[in-house]
């Protein structure tokens, strides 16, 4: 954190001077860039409370959640409210992901063939949840032609040995504070395939830094769908032991 | 007539050779009623099998339904709809479909779920009798299940298990419960083996919040009935886009392919049968024709015009073929007709169970099925072959040197 705010400071009289010169600096790479955004959520530890409200053709849905995470592998949600759906979870742990279903009190694994299929109903899918890995050590990077002058754009494609859906994804920062703006993800025929917009940068109760607070997911094919995430509270680098992430956690 | 009789005496000349020539003809004849039986027997249990277990000869669906599979493109007044085809004589069940996760203690899977109307089924179509384990569904709602023959081994479930469904409701929430494995099922296609579960139509609302959606409307024709008339009974509907009505073959077009390539091969098989046999004629008439040189060269010398030559020759020829594959015929057909009779021929012993082959099932016990026409086809083919293979004899005897064939001997 102290080394991004210090980087951030050397940074600002260049960031007035031009995109391009900016562009040019080797202190903004876009390495740095992915790994801030890729830490910008997880921190060493979380703990969030949430509402998610899912948009679709048929129904519209809003839910209450609350999540922990440790590291990249370890990460629990728990649904708060409406009452007909509250103690439902969801547990990720070491690459495997179990449900809980508080109706019939019974936890199910969810299958390998299931990772594509959404999650909770969302437009985020199985696989979204359980990611572990880092944007640098999957993809191949690189900075791309801005639009506007505010915002930095890293576009990545997914390194040939590993196993992404994506066919290319594109990151756009502001340059300002490196919040992220959009992100969008193509598929194999670099068709878009959805986009995540980021907005509401503040700070949250328990967290002294900003970032963005909504997240709004919107599928390409499906016009006016969208799944919103907006953090009511996060805060970071709580003492989460490994227990707690257990099957048994899961099922209170 | 005289060239009837004259044909006759001249096939008994030789009485050892017309009889080896007979039986060669009578068999090949015989292996090619037995071959066309057993084909249309074939043919006509794989359209059973395949329209009878569950498919039906007609299914109503939504327009897109078949593409999209979406759980909100429903048949509109399912209820009118199944009428009109009882009104009609034909037999007609109503079904909802989703997709979800299934769980059992010891595994997880991908599956398809089936909303019916169990009464309803086991009048119309025999998915009902195709119970492995257990038994089908209750009449009631009971919260219980029928599973495919795969699905049940990947979740090692049995009679019994308890099993959780969990899917994506059609309000949006988590549709969860928990369901008794009533039955499993034979083997009836990969699709419902790998992931079918069949449940009671008021189990399927609760759990998919689906409001009484019906997806999918499958019919038989009875007796009396034929997979257009019921396409005709919907004729409204279909004008005014209201929803799509498709035959078994359009929707089994695999197998329909599969039938129209058959019928292809077994006519070539026949051909080959046929040529077989006129092989064997040809040779013996060109025997028979080598011993009476002289005999033809008395003919001709006398004024013989060559046709009439000719048209004694040929009608030897079409005498020992009629004969031949009269025999044949019987001999065929009986073989056939016990068959056809005692309930086929059972292969289970080499064949196993059922073998599937594409998503087409086939039983190991083979129907046959006799059919007149074919019987005539195969027998008329024959005396054609007969005549035509013994043209050459004929024309050659028939342009014989007078003088040459008398100083033969």
């Amino acid at each position: 954190m102290l080394v991004l705010m210090v980087k951030l400071r050397l940074l600002l009289p260049f960031l007035y001077c031009g995109s391009v010169l900016a562009q040019e600096n080797d202190s903004t790479s876009p390495r740095e860039i992915l790994n801030h955004i890729d830490d910008l959520y997880r921190g060493d530890s979380s703990h969030s409370i949430m509402t998610m409200k899912v948009v679709t053709e048929n129904w519209t849905r809003e839910i209450e959640l609350e999540g922990w995470s440790k590291g990249t592998e370890q990460a629990l949600f728990r649904i708060l409210s409406p009452s007909k759906e509250k103690g439902t979870a969801t547990l990720k742990s070491a690459k495997q992901m179990w449900n809980y279903l508080p109706k019939v009190k019974r936890v199910i694994k969810v299958p390998s063939s299931m990772m594509n299929s959404s999650w909770m109903g969302s437009h985020f899918s199985n696989n979204d949840l359980v990611k572990e890995s880092r944007m640098v050590d999957d993809y191949n990077f690189a900075f791309g032609n801005a639009n506007t002058s505010g915002e930095f754009i890293v576009i990545c494609h997914p390194k040939p040995e590993k196993p992404i859906v994506w066919g290319r994804v594109v990151v756009k920062v502001r340059k300002i504070d490196w919040m992220p703006v959009e992100t969008q993800y193509f598929d194999e025929d670099m068709k878009l395939s959805r986009t995540m917009e980021f907005s509401d940068y503040s700070k949250t109760n328990g967290n002294e830094h900003r970032m963005p607070l909504l997240i709004r997911v919107t599928p390409a094919d499906e016009p006016g769908e969208y799944t919103e995430v907006f953090y009511k509270s996060i805060e970071f680098n709580l003492p989460l032991t490994k227990n707690f992430f257990s099957l048994r956690n899961l099922q209170k | 007539m005289y060239t009837f009789v004259t044909a006759s005496r001249n096939i008994m000349r030789n009485p050892r050779r017309t009889a080896v020539t007979v039986t060669a003809v009578a068999l090949n004849t015989a292996v090619m009623i037995f071959i066309f039986a057993m084909s249309d027997g074939l043919f006509a249990q794989l359209i059973h099998s395949s329209t009878h277990t569950y498919v039906g000869d007609v299914q109503l669906h939504a327009p897109g339904y078949r593409f999209d599979r979406s759980i909100y493109n429903s048949l509109p007044e399912p209820d009118s709809l199944l009428q009109t085809a009882m009104t009609a004589g034909f037999s007609a069940t109503a079904r909802s479909f989703g997709t979800g996760l299934v769980s059992s203690s010891a595994n997880s899977s991908g599956a398809s779920y089936w909303g019916i109307d169990p009464k309803s089924e086991k009048i119309t179509f025999e998915i009902a009798q195709k119970i492995q384990h257990g038994r089908f569904l209750s009449d009631e709602p009971q919260k219980e299940v029928v599973i495919g023959q795969r699905l049940a081994h990947s979740l090692s479930a049995e009679i019994g298990s308890e099993i959780i469904a969990v899917v994506q409701a059609a309000d949006g929430s988590l549709g969860n419960d928990l369901y008794t494995v009533a039955g499993i099922l034979k083997s009836v296609g990969s699709k419902l083996d790998r992931g079918g579960i069949l449940m009671h139509s008021a189990d399927f609302d609760h759990l998919f919040v689906a409001g009484g959606r019906v997806h999918q409307i499958a019919l038989l024709a009875g007796e009396h009935g034929t997979p257009e008339g019921a396409a005709n009974l919907y004729d409204r509907h279909q004008k005014n886009k209201s929803l799509v009505v498709e035959s078994w073959r359009e929707l089994l077009p695999t197998l329909s392919d599969m039938l129209v390539l058959q019928e292809a091969s077994i006519g070539i098989v026949a051909f080959i049968f046929l040529l077989a046999a006129s092989m064997g004629v040809l040779n013996t008439m060109f025997m028979a024709t080598h011993d009476r040189v002289y005999e033809f060269g008395m003919l001709i010398a006398l004024g013989t015009r060559p046709w009439r030559i000719v048209r004694d020759v040929l009608m030897e020829a079409l005498l020992l073929g009629a004969v031949s594959a009269f025999i044949g015929a019987l001999l065929g057909g009986a073989v056939s007709f016990y068959f056809q009779t005692t309930g086929g021929m059972d292969l289970t012993t080499w064949q196993g169970n059922s073998l599937e082959v594409s998503g087409i099932i086939y039983d190991p016990v083979y129907q046959f099925v006799l059919n007149p026409a074919r019987i005539l086809t195969a027998v008329l083919s024959m005396c054609t072959m007969c005549m035509l293979a013994s043209l050459f004899p004929a024309i050659k005897a028939a342009c014989l040197n007078p003088v040459a064939a008398l100083t033969h001997k």
